[in-house]
């Protein structure tokens, strides 16, 4: 026993020997598919009841030898129905397979491990290669939006190489991240997968429910995804590529006056005034000529539209669209070839990419190339090893916010003097200065390399018996230099100023599993254990400096600066050391159980609280096996499942719980005085936030496979949540760490396959919906069921609420609006008409505008986001439509209404004396910023977008046969052809997280969204 | 068997040498148990300097003592003009910038009460070996300390009051009354004044001059309370005499002879300055900076001939100067009129200088040449009352800006915190330090605790020592305005001023407190602190109201701020409204 365990080597030896004692016969065949009769290869052909077995060649044929009473062969292979074939005398078996429509015997990538859809007891979403390239994505994040019920993929930014933001079943945490845990090729990773190519993901598993992701303990609480990137296939040499190109152009900008518009705005902003500074009803020459005499191209622009008897006509002014100044026609391109090799012992992958994106903002883009080689070698029967590892690298040309500095620019005033040089403050404002400056003075430029690798080895101990080891390394140095010349907008023709920002991350994760499977009579079972260890390492370096002696050094020697801005380096390090157990077992393949418990310890919490659990359970019933079913033709399959779990989610930073001092500086005189005061109170008793989350779902395929969905509900309260707690600061802190609140997230996910139309000529439309709601309620706080409306947390309200006045119109000139406007400004508010009119909430009666008069206006997440993507094919054409909403939240946009009648801004219907119904409050040249401004800002997001129509074509195999191509394809997509939407921002869709405010999803006034054209082309040999 | 044996022991290895693999050590920073040894209960004393530079380095610094006040009233622009300026409801409990204040008030006082608390157990090794060191540590603390009480007691009235270490969670906190915030304050600095000494190694660490002028102020404070409760006693008058004396006769202090010389910015330590906090050039140890000389400045930089440069500074129009204070001073013989503010701009930009035409060139040969060169002065702010269509006007070659067109962007353009060092037009970082005590205050605050007793005769004595050094002084050029705008004899140029501006006892008796105050500001506006003085002396609305036409709004029960409401709304078990916040604000 003990030899057979230890020496594998000898243990199979004593197999095979033993296997001889026994007759054997030889079968060999031929398989091919029912729908073409093209052969299959790479069909497993297995002895039932025994782990023998082999796969099919390029041209489909197999050979086995079969010890004697064995008598049935199994056929299976991804996508098709499994055939069993008895075994009389014949030695030739030819098999026919047939797609299944049904996909249940598809396998799903689950954590540490694989399983047959049929078998998964968790709420799983699976996104296959298939899917992946029916359309060109960007990123490997864009290709689950709207592809996955319960997932919310929504761009942080339209920057060229901006990483979308991935939340999964709402948010739970106000501190923590919502990001979900990426796990690419076994090995869950700490930072994001933006370096992946899209064209490397074989598929995307996407994690939900807490009986799915418990086995990721700590880490699990956000879902996760499970990422398997492409292997070699035993056979002929392949080689692949997939490139695309195209042009983009904005889907939507930011609309600002013109300059008329604006002319008459600052009229307009300056006759409300003190005292009347334009004392004029219409535009007046005179008046004009003391109103723009601040710039004389302006005041020249302003004047010809006077006639010589003084007639103005506008249509006569010129102006300057500066935002369109920095736009261009953005420009993308994508290659890949991939090249697969290998026999039935050596399997190899290799891919290069490259992707370039040139934003349509002038100094922004972005260039990726990655290199990917995957290797699978069968080192003898029991042994197995192989890796996968991809080293990309990404140059980010970041730019600067080139669009949203020209809203501000007076249009009247012109970018170039009359000899062709650019104008460092067009209009004469002490404020603003040319962007046009910075599309060659302002560089950010960001390099990132990154080695990502998964090595495992595998050993079959015994029948059923596995030992694996994983290892995976995960390395990142980092870049960022900056160079601001002295003549941008930042630096106002100061000095040139420099900034350069290293750092360098390595991972690495080791894992031992150990998986074993037995099937006896009706009873099957799967046990598997794993030991892991994980750390992450981080170390930075950053220095500033100004006053460089000459511009054209950037950021490459800052050390002749005049004058150091900053230095500072940091160091951090985190580690995780785990156990997990899981128990699969079915019954008659109709009653499905798991059982999963992951203890996890972890480096940053304090010492007497290192580890923690996370139990789960699931069970899964297939209803349709049962006998009461089996006439209930109508079900092709009907399974419901049930799951419990526990997960964490890992929010505590490295020494959080240690406490910790942060640097200080004073000077007695000019020496140095450095201190340390305190920042953040020790807290040994933090640790992970946990979340509990029930599951119950329903898998079911109608008509034959024509109709199959998924409907999954939930529920999920999370606890011990981590939140600063908000401290009066008369304690000398702000806040702590602490774990106090709870939160609760309920939804329903809906996911509808329906085969509409399938003719026999050939014509196939398909429709998948995709139906998700979430309602987030924050269930207690530190004060227990006390609200924290500083934060803007309520209870039994979402995170994200947006808490302020009720508008309630502009307050108007007639003689009722004057008299309670009277009684309000009595109680030392500032109304006058074309202000703006509050809905005062809390007591109409005091008219008096308090703090309390605030509510909370709605919702910053959405309450629905469906999809709907159609494909019709027919023969080789394909079209793919891909529709997408969301509904129901509110949003800011910052329409910059400052500074009226200086700054110019987005174009607006204000209110005057005459044009009464104006939405916005009437400008003023006093003020600088207008009472109430934010409540402009509210709008509903609601939008409903084209995201992708894809037209493809597949070359007919006839033809292509002839030329030596195995396969092609020609497509033409328009990505964000088309939005609708009643809200002024550019994209209701983008979210901008640099917003101080959490609770804000400040609609971007930085970068317009693109809309693309792209031509792509797949081929392979 | 010994094989299984052999797994467990490895399994039992492993996870025993979890615990190890989990262990964290802090390397990068430094945690709490630093402030028990010398080097680190130094850098705490350093932090509790540093914490100085925050409320008043930055533009809350002159909101809350300059808007809306009798002697500035607000610019072209500022985002929160409409909360101080012009006491508008956003001068509510939800503003951010009181909340930092307080803040930063508390930040003090918790990182001096841990100094308080540790510092007597501190196992010296080189520079806490004796008492006295000690001792002078914990008087540099409790006079943060007491400086950061004051400043809340004055802003807000009853504050919670905390004297001893809280490292921890702490939730709930109880207004102490004024009364004893304000004796915790006096014991704070009466042990400073009897541990400081007179000078340090280190220059702008705290003083016994500087505790000294401190008490004498706080008394000052508490004594001139009217109807306001302050715990205030007979003889607060006499302590503001005898600390304020101890401060001018000990003999380290003497006032700048030049009122123009104190505000020269490489005359920062100078004899009058009793207690600066300190900003420097090194801008690794500026943290964010005095950046006071951002908001005071006139818009200049757009006009011809002109374009923003370092000495001239960045003007974020933010302050400037009401009638009231330019008027109240006898600007022909006071010096400190012509020498606080800023008159002329010389040009410094040759491309967008002016152009003489046909309709005002004052020779036909000058047409289409530039009015100016540069260096020459291209805009001139002048205290004359020239009406607009003036033909004069026309025929300068420079601006010739009036009282007449002063407005919220052309108005003086106070010199006080312009800081032409800083590396670069567009820095923010100024590196002046703030004088937060001098000398000429003491002698005004002596003086005014004589006049309350009633002893005007000894008030006019300590005025007048002002007064002298305010005046022109023989041989002293005065500027062209004397004569030009102030009705002042070209002959007399350079003649002493001296005996033109000494007051009398019997000038100052009438209404002494108003005259006081009056006086106060001649010598020192714009040196954040008049709103505090306008509450002392409880004249804030009718000063207020009389003098600054932006502030109409004012109401009485502005004479206190608002409690942060995220201060309320965090506490575990706040009171009653009325308890928890000032009145008029609920």
């Amino acid at each position: 026993m003990k030899n057979k365990l230890s020496y594998g080597g000898l243990w199979l030896y004593l197999l095979c020997h033993g296997l001889t004692l026994h007759a054997q016969s030889t079968i060999q065949g031929k398989v091919t598919d029912a729908r073409d009769g093209a052969p299959l290869p790479g069909v497993t052909v297995s002895v039932k009841g025994r782990s023998l077995g082999t796969q099919t060649d390029m041209k489909g044929e197999y050979r086995l030898r079969v010890p004697a009473g064995q008598n049935t062969l199994v056929f299976s292979f991804i996508g098709y129905l499994t055939q069993e074939q008895a075994i009389d005398q014949q030695t030739t078996i030819n098999i026919v397979l047939q797609e299944d429509l049904k996909k249940l015997d598809e396998v799903v990538v689950v954590g540490y491990g694989q399983q047959k859809r049929r078998d998964v007891t968790g709420s799983i979403v699976s996104i296959g290669e298939a899917k992946i390239k029916q359309s060109p994505v960007l990123s490997a994040a864009q290709a689950l939006q709207g592809r996955a019920p319960g997932v919310y993929a929504a761009q942080s930014s339209n920057r060229p190489g901006a990483d979308a933001r991935v939340q999964i079943r709402g948010r739970r945490s106000f501190n923590a991240s919502s990001d979900p845990l990426y796990v690419i090729d076994g090995i869950p990773i700490y930072v994001g997968i933006s370096e992946l190519n899209p064209n490397d993901i074989a598929s995307m598993e996407v994690l939900k429910d807490a009986s799915a992701t418990a086995i990721y303990g700590s880490r699990g609480a956000n879902g996760v995804i499970l990422i398997t990137t492409k292997r070699g296939k035993a056979g002929k040499v392949t080689v692949d590529y997939n490139g695309y190109t195209g042009v983009q152009e904005p889907l939507k900008l930011m609309k600002t006056f013109d300059g008329p518009g604006y002319a008459e705005y600052r009229r307009e902003a300056f006759r409300n005034t003190k005292n009347n500074q334009y004392p004029s009803d219409k535009p007046d020459k005179a008046l004009d000529e003391q109103l723009f005499k601040q710039d004389a191209t302006v005041l020249q622009n302003v004047l010809n539209a006077y006639d010589a008897n003084g007639n103005y006509d506008p249509s006569k002014i010129r102006s300057t669209d500066w935002g369109d100044l920095v736009l261009r026609t953005g420009f993308i391109q994508n290659h890949q070839v991939s090249v697969t090799a290998g026999n039935d012992k050596t399997k190899v992958l290799f891919s290069g990419s490259y992707y370039q994106h040139k934003g349509i903002i002038r100094n922004q883009d972005y260039t990726r190339w990655s290199l990917r080689l995957n290797v699978d070698q069968q080192i003898s029967n029991a042994i197995r090893i192989g890796m996968s590892s991809v080293f990309s690298s990404y140059i980010q040309n970041y730019g600067s916010d080139l669009y949203s500095a020209t809203y501000g620019i007076n249009p009247l005033s012109t970018p170039y003097d009359s000899s062709g040089k650019l104008i460092f403050q067009p209009g004469n404002d002490a404020q603003i200065y040319n962007p046009l400056y910075d599309i060659n003075g302002m560089v950010d430029e960001r390099r990132k390399f990154r080695f990502l690798g998964s090595f495992f080895g595998e050993v079959q101990l015994a029948e059923g018996l596995k030992y694996r080891i994983n290892f995976g390394p995960d390395y990142g140095p980092y870049r960022q230099g900056e160079f601001r010349s002295a003549m941008t907008t930042d630096r106002k023709g100061g000095t040139a100023w420099a900034r350069i920002y290293n750092d360098s991350r390595f991972a690495y994760t080791l894992e031992n599993l150990l998986f074993y499977n037995k099937d006896f009579k009706d009873h099957s079972l799967g046990v598997t254990l794993l030991q892991s260890i994980q750390e992450e390492r981080f170390e930075r370096s950053e220095e500033k400096a100004f006053d460089l002696p000459y511009e054209s050094q950037g950021f490459y020697n800052i050390g002749t600066a005049v004058t150091i801005d900053g230095i500072s380096s940091g160091y951090s390090r985190k580690r995780l050391a785990s156990f997990m157990g899981r128990i699969n077992y079915s019954y008659k393949d109709k009653y499905l159980l798991t059982l999963s418990t992951r203890a996890d310890g972890s480096s940053v919490l304090a010492s007497d609280n290192k580890f923690d659990f996370f139990p789960s359970a699931a069970l899964a019933w297939r209803v349709k096996q049962e006998n009461f079913m089996q006439n209930a033709g109508f079900f092709d399959d009907l399974k419901l499942r049930l799951g419990y779990g526990v997960t964490g989610n890992s929010s505590v930073d490295p020494y959080e719980t240690l406490g910790s001092l942060t640097k200080t500086s004073y000077a007695w005189d000019d020496v140095p005085a450095y201190g340390f005061r305190p920042d953040k109170i020790p807290n040994p008793l933090l640790h992970w936030e946990r979340t509990a989350q029930y599951n119950v779902g329903l898998d079911f395929t109608l008509l034959k496979g024509r109709i199959s969905g998924t409907v999954d509900a939930y529920l999920q309260r999370t606890s011990n949540l981590i939140m600063d707690r908000q401290l009066p600061t008369a304690s000398g802190f702000p806040n702590i760490q602490y774990n106090v609140g709870e939160t609760s997230n309920r939804g329903i996910e809906v996911s509808l396959n329906t085969l509409n139309v399938d003719t026999k000529s050939g014509f196939r439309w398909t429709t998948d919906w995709m139906f998700y709601t979430n309602r987030e309620r924050i269930e207690r706080l530190y004060g227990g069921k006390k609200d924290d409306v500083g934060n803007k947390w309520f209870i039994g309200q979402p995170i994200g609420v947006i808490f302020d006045y009720r508008m309630d119109g502009i307050w108007q000139n007639t003689p009722e609006d004057l008299a309670l406007m009277e009684e309000y400004n009595r109680n030392g508010s500032n109304f006058a008409p074309g202000k703006i009119r509050l809905g005062n909430v809390y007591d109409p009666k005091e008219h008096k505008i308090t703090a309390d008069d605030r509510t909370i206006l709605g919702y910053t997440t959405p309450r629905w986001i469906g999809s709907l993507t159609n494909t019709f094919s027919f023969k080789g054409l394909e079209l793919m439509v891909f529709i997408y909403t969301q509904q129901n939240y509110l949003i800011r946009t910052d329409k910059r209404l400052a500074l009226a009648g200086r700054y110019n801004h987005m174009a607006i219907d204000y209110w005057t004396p005459t044009n009464t119904d104006g939405k916005y409050p009437r400008p003023s040249a006093d003020v600088e910023n207008v009472e109430f401004q934010d409540l402009l800002y509210y709008e509903d997001g609601s939008f409903v977008k084209v995201k992708t129509a894809t037209l493809g074509y597949n070359l007919p195999s006839g033809l292509l046969n002839r030329l030596g191509v195995r396969s092609m394809k020609v497509y033409i997509s328009a990505e964000n052809p088309f939005m609708f939407t009643s809200a002024d921002s550019m994209d209701p869709e983008v979210l901008n997280d640099s917003s101080s405010d959490r609770n804000y999803r400040t609609s971007p006034v930085s970068t317009p969204t693109p809309r693309s054209f792209l031509f792509g082309l797949n081929v392979g040999f | 068997m010994q094989r299984i044996t052999l797994y467990i022991c490895c399994l039992a290895l492993l996870l025993s040498s979890c615990k190890k693999y989990l262990e964290e050590r802090l390397i990068s920073g430094v945690s709490y148990d630093y402030y028990d040894t010398e080097d680190g209960i130094e850098d705490a004393v350093n932090a509790a300097y540093a914490e100085l530079r925050y409320p008043l380095g930055r533009e809350h610094g002159f909101a809350i003592t300059e808007y809306g006040t009798d002697e500035y009233t607000e610019g072209a622009d500022g985002a929160e003009k409409a909360t101080f300026n012009q006491y508008n409801t956003t001068l509510n409990a939800n503003n951010g910038w009181l909340h930092d204040i307080w803040t930063s008030y508390y930040r003090g006082v918790s990182i001096t009460n841990l100094c308080i608390s540790r510092i007597p157990k501190i196992n010296g090794v080189n520079f806490y070996t004796n008492d006295a060191n000690r001792n002078m540590r914990l008087g540099e603390m409790r006079f943060i300390r007491a400086y950061c009480y004051f400043m809340l007691v004055q802003t807000w009235g009853r504050v919670p009051l905390l004297l001893e270490e809280n490292i921890g969670v702490q939730t709930d906190f109880k207004r102490a009354e004024v009364a004893q915030v304000y004796d915790a304050i006096i014991s704070d600095l009466r042990f400073a004044v009897d541990n400081l000494p007179a000078t340090q190694a280190d220059y702008g660490r705290a003083t016994k001059g500087a505790a000294q002028h401190l008490l004498a102020k706080v008394y000052l404070t508490r004594g001139s309370a009217v109807t306001d409760q302050r715990g205030q006693k007979a003889t607060d008058m006499d302590s503001v005499i005898y600390y304020g004396e101890q401060v001018i006769s000990s003999g380290n202090y003497a006032l700048v002879a030049d009122y123009a010389r104190l505000w020269d910015m490489n005359n920062q330590k100078n004899s009058e300055v009793v207690f600066a906090i300190q900003f420097s050039k090194n801008l690794l140890i500026n943290g964010d900076g005095n950046k006071l000389h951002l908001y005071y400045g006139m818009e200049y930089d757009i006009l011809p001939g002109m374009q923003r440069d370092v000495a001239n500074g960045r003007p974020f129009k933010r302050l400037r100067p009401t009638d009231f204070l330019m008027d109240a001073y006898d600007r022909k013989n006071d010096s400190r009129f012509y020498k606080s503010f800023k008159w002329a701009y010389l040009c410094n930009n040759e491309a967008n200088r002016p152009k003489w035409d046909a309709s005002n060139a004052p020779d036909p040969s000058l047409v289409g040449q530039p009015k100016f060169n540069l260096g020459d002065t291209a805009v001139y702010v002048s205290m004359d009352r020239l009406p607009d269509n003036d033909p004069q006007r026309a025929r300068t070659p420079y601006l010739w800006i009036s009282r007449t067109q002063f407005n919220p962007k052309w108005y003086p353009t106070l010199i006080k915190f312009l800081d032409p060092e800083r590396p670069d037009k567009t820095e923010e970082r100024g590196s002046r330090d703030f004088f937060l005590m001098r000398l000429a205050e003491t002698y005004l605050m002596v003086a005014e605790a004589y006049g309350r007793k009633g002893d005007f005769a000894q008030a006019a004595a300590y005025i007048n020592i002002v007064r002298k050094r305010a005046a022109y002084h023989e041989g002293e050029v005065k500027p062209a305005q004397y004569y030009l705008v102030e009705g002042g004899n070209p002959a007399d140029l350079t003649k002493s001023t001296e005996p033109l501006v000494m007051v009398t006892a019997a000038d100052i008796s009438n209404d002494f407190v108003n005259f006081m105050l009056t006086e106060r500001m001649l010598e020192l506006h714009g040196e954040c602190m008049r709103w505090y003085d306008l509450v002392r002396t409880e004249k804030l609305v009718e000063r207020v109201k009389a003098y600054n036409h932006e502030a109409a709004n004012i109401r009485d029960f502005h004479k206190l701020r608002p409690i942060p409401q995220a201060h309320i709304e965090r506490l575990s078990h706040p009171g009653p409204k009325e308890e928890e916040q000032n009145p008029g604000y609920y």
